[in-house]
């Protein structure tokens, strides 16, 4: 990703420090730097973003927040006077394929006049080594390296009917930007009109509806593609772009209307000439995902990085992030949200999602998921996980918060698991589990089932899901003060302690971490096999194709 | 044992890698590190899936692979690493528990152009151990304590942040140009350090999928790339030239 120093600096109030200090931070504490330039009276740094940071940090606003972190420095974010929606027309949208296209929100701008980009804005895609086209596709184009979101806008004089999301027939043929024309197939997810496909989604825009110097009204497209579809896609037709890089590593869908807006208030700015009537946005969002959170305490940060650091250093770093940080008891929070009625009377819905669903569906095991990840403890999805996940106690020993697994006998859904999926997977279980519960006290359980309909709390030894119990669980770590992180959209990054950890750790210096010898108990054994003489250093390799110092 | 004779009765030597590749796991050995190895083909699972890097996720850009011509899902393998989860795996089903102290010396295969820092085959010693404590200081330690054996007394290294799936968090190590120790000059590009190794905390799924509980157990991993070394610690500009078959190169060791 290559970033312009001045182009950084819009988000600064106070002055940046030189591009060299830059540099030493970034690489000291974020990413490796490839080189940097100067341009003009620009410098342009090439930052090498891996995939863990490439959902928030291909873009200036990226970078920017990761300075502002480093360099302890207030960030701004400009943002520009959104234009009135000024009884411009709508459009229709149709999605299709919901899994494929996570959100789509379009917009239809009447009246711009294309013309070349002012000087500002030219320059500063062309210190990042791209090609001025014309003030709509720089625009978009603006927006996407500068907060990370692909656009795309299309003539709308061009398109028949409204606009589609679906897949490509067999065969169906697309004549790209530039002019190639590719053959597609059902695996391939199209933005069409009622004829014809006028841009594969993600990748590449079609000829179709090409924005050219004629063009009078548009609608801008800022979508949300999912990742391994437009990889799968860019890799077989063979076109990788700026578009399929960004989708390819997933961003957060909330970014889509963000740059809708921005897009719209730049077009108005630049291709307007006081005259454009802009649309009412179109907003097609099925699913929106619900604010990710993740836990972790003091004593798993020191354990892990082998460190001293205090709760208080620990504090100041969560602030400079500007993270929301809660400071809980687990145990405490869970009894809050259960005593909340949060919980209660929700509907049943097997295989429930935590992130979706929740708190308004539930399952047996989202339900205790969910609840647990509120309280900054991530435990495994599915029951059986839980069963084989939860320390092992006795029914004398119940506490509110523990876990009652059983084996109902009914048949549901999801069936009987008698060994674990995915926490230590294929771990046995004998008695078998399809069913658990929360106990809260006085012999109640909290749990809800096909059975129930609902969440429902009942007697323990009453309850007909409890009739055969298998097991009594108890989540390790429920009284142990931790820090509840609620996780920024764009930090898709950031899922389970050891990424927060992370994050400390960088940010407090690794180089303030003492090195420590391992204690060395006994020699280890030698490999005979290792020291005789099987090695021979040439190549393995040979192959006409292969031709080496070309 | 060393050395064998020819025809004419020349005493042949040890090429520089496998001395190195030697020197560098009785370094180990004295720390109580086991040498454990593996297959240069491996499968898919193996090289990508158990180290946290599924199919169809842009990290596996990061390894540009050679996949072998009808066999289903088989690669010649990228980095040493398969071997920690076929060794985590072995063991597990031996049912016997951490701590585990590895080091994993072999050949790997990258399917990329070559020049004077790349080549499609190389060396790494890849190091594992698991463990109820160790930590990041931990790793600290045994990595300034190899490079010193290597390097000498006078080495510094510092820990940077990067990105390896199959670690979190992934730290990337360089140490102070050992020919001008840190004044800037052509072995380090002016920048006074040489990127040397990749490392990190081992995941918690890496654990997780070969069935050691990662809320009980952790630990570190690390790999070193042996030509790297051995062009540092010998002065050699090329990494091509180690394969060159070059007698007038060889002989120099």
């Amino acid at each position: 990703m290559i970033v312009s120093h001045k182009w950084l600096q819009t988000y600064f109030d106070k002055k940046l420090p030189e591009v060299e200090k830059l540099e030493e931070v970034l690489t000291l504490s974020a990413f490796e730097i490839e080189n940097v330039k100067k341009v003009g009276d620009d410098y342009i740094l090439d930052i090498d973003v891996l995939p863990n940071r490439a959902h928030d940090c291909l873009a200036h606003r990226g970078v920017a927040r990761e300075l502002a972190v480093l360099l302890e420095m207030d960030i701004t974010f400009p943002n520009k006077e959104l234009p009135e929606i000024t009884k411009g027309e709508s459009i229709s949208i149709k999605n299709e394929e919901q899994d494929l296209c996570r959100r789509y929100v379009g917009r239809k701008v009447e009246g711009v006049k294309i013309g070349p980009s002012p000087d500002w804005l030219k320059e500063r895609l062309e210190t990042i080594g791209q090609k001025s086209i014309n003030n709509i596709v720089d625009a978009t184009n603006y927006v996407m390296f500068d907060i990370g979101q692909p656009l795309h806008a299309f003539d709308v004089d061009k398109v028949e009917g409204g606009i589609v999301v679906r897949k490509a027939r067999m065969g169906e043929k697309i004549t790209t930007l530039d002019g190639n024309e590719v053959e597609l197939d059902e695996s391939v997810l199209v933005i069409a009109d009622e004829k014809d496909s006028l841009a594969i989604a993600g990748v590449k825009g079609g000829k179709k509806a090409e924005v050219d110097e004629n063009t009078k009204n548009i609608i801008l497209e800022a979508a949300n593609f999912a990742p391994v579809n437009v990889r799968k896609t860019s890799r077989r037709l063979n076109i990788l772009t700026d578009s399929s890089k960004r989708f390819e590593n997933e961003i957060t869908p909330e970014l889509a209307r963000q740059a809708m807006e921005k897009v719209t208030a730049l077009i108005s700015e630049i291709a307007g000439g006081g005259d454009v009537k802009i649309g009412e946005i179109v907003d097609v969002y099925p699913r929106k995902a619900n604010q990710y959170k993740a836990g972790v305490s003091l004593d798993e940060i020191n354990r892990l990085l082998g460190t001293q650091i205090t709760k208080k250093e620990v504090e100041n770093i969560w602030g400079r992030f500007e993270f929301d940080v809660e400071d809980i008891v687990p145990i405490e929070k869970i009894k809050k949200i259960i005593n909340s009625e949060m919980v209660l009377d929700k509907k049943y819905e097997s295989g429930a999602s935590v992130t979706y669903g929740a708190p308004l569906v539930f399952d047996c095991s989202s339900l205790s998921a969910w609840i647990f990840k509120e309280a900054g403890i991530a435990i495994p999805r599915i029951s059986v996980d839980q069963f084989v996940f939860s320390e092992r106690i006795k029914k004398d020993n119940l506490k509110f918060g523990d876990l009652v697994f059983s084996n109902t006998g009914f048949v549901i859904k999801t069936g009987i698991y008698k060994e674990s999926v995915e926490f230590l997977p294929g771990t046995k279980v004998e008695s078998g589990v399809d069913h658990l519960g929360i106990y809260i006290g006085e012999g109640k359980i909290l749990h809800t089932s096909s059975q129930t309909e609902k969440v429902v709390i009942e007697d323990l030894d009453e309850a007909k899901m409890f009739k055969n119990i298998v097991g009594y669980g108890r989540i390790a770590g429920v009284d142990k003060e931790r820090f509840v992180v609620a996780i920024p959209d764009e930090r898709l990054d950031l899922r389970i302690k050891e990424d927060l950890i992370e994050e400390i750790g960088r940010v407090y210096g690794y180089k303030n971490i003492e090195s420590k010898a391992l204690e060395v108990a006994k020699e280890a054994p030698v490999n005979k096999t290792f020291y005789s003489f099987f090695r021979t250093e040439s190549y393995c390799i040979t192959a006409n194709k292969i031709t080496y110092g070309a | 044992m060393d050395k064998q004779t020819d025809e004419k009765g020349e005493m042949g030597h040890l090429h520089p890698v496998t001395t190195l590749i030697r020197e560098i796991s009785t370094i180990f050995s004295s720390l109580g590190f086991e040498v454990a190895d593996g297959s240069e083909i491996e499968d898919e699972k193996h090289n990508f899936d158990a180290l946290n890097v599924p199919k169809d996720h842009p990290a596996r850009d990061m390894q540009d692979t050679f996949w072998l011509k009808g066999r289903k899902d088989t690669v010649l393998r990228t980095h040493t690493s398969p071997v920690q989860i076929r060794y985590m795996e072995e063991k597990m089903k031996e049912q016997s528990e951490p701590p585990f102290k590895i080091i994993v010396p072999g050949k790997v295969f990258r399917y990329e152009a070559t020049d004077a820092t790349h080549e499609t085959q190389f060396h790494q010693i890849e190091g594992l151990v698991v463990g109820k404590d160790i930590t990041m200081a931990h790793l600290k330690g045994v990595l300034d304590k190899l490079l010193k054996e290597i390097f000498g007394d006078d080495i510094k290294i510092k820990f940077r942040p990067s990105y390896f799936p199959f670690v979190e968090p992934g730290v990337e190590i360089d140490m102070v140009c050992f020919r001008c120790k840190g004044d800037g000059c052509p072995s380090c590009k002016q920048s006074g350090w040489i990127e040397i190794l990749g490392a990190g905390m081992v995941h918690p799924n890496v654990l997780n999928g070969v069935g050691i509980d990662p809320d009980k157990w952790q630990g570190y991993a690390f790999g070193v790339g042996v030509e790297r070394i051995a062009m540092l610690k010998y002065g050699i500009d090329d990494v091509r030239q180690l394969y060159s078959g070059d007698l007038r190169l060889v002989n120099q060791f």
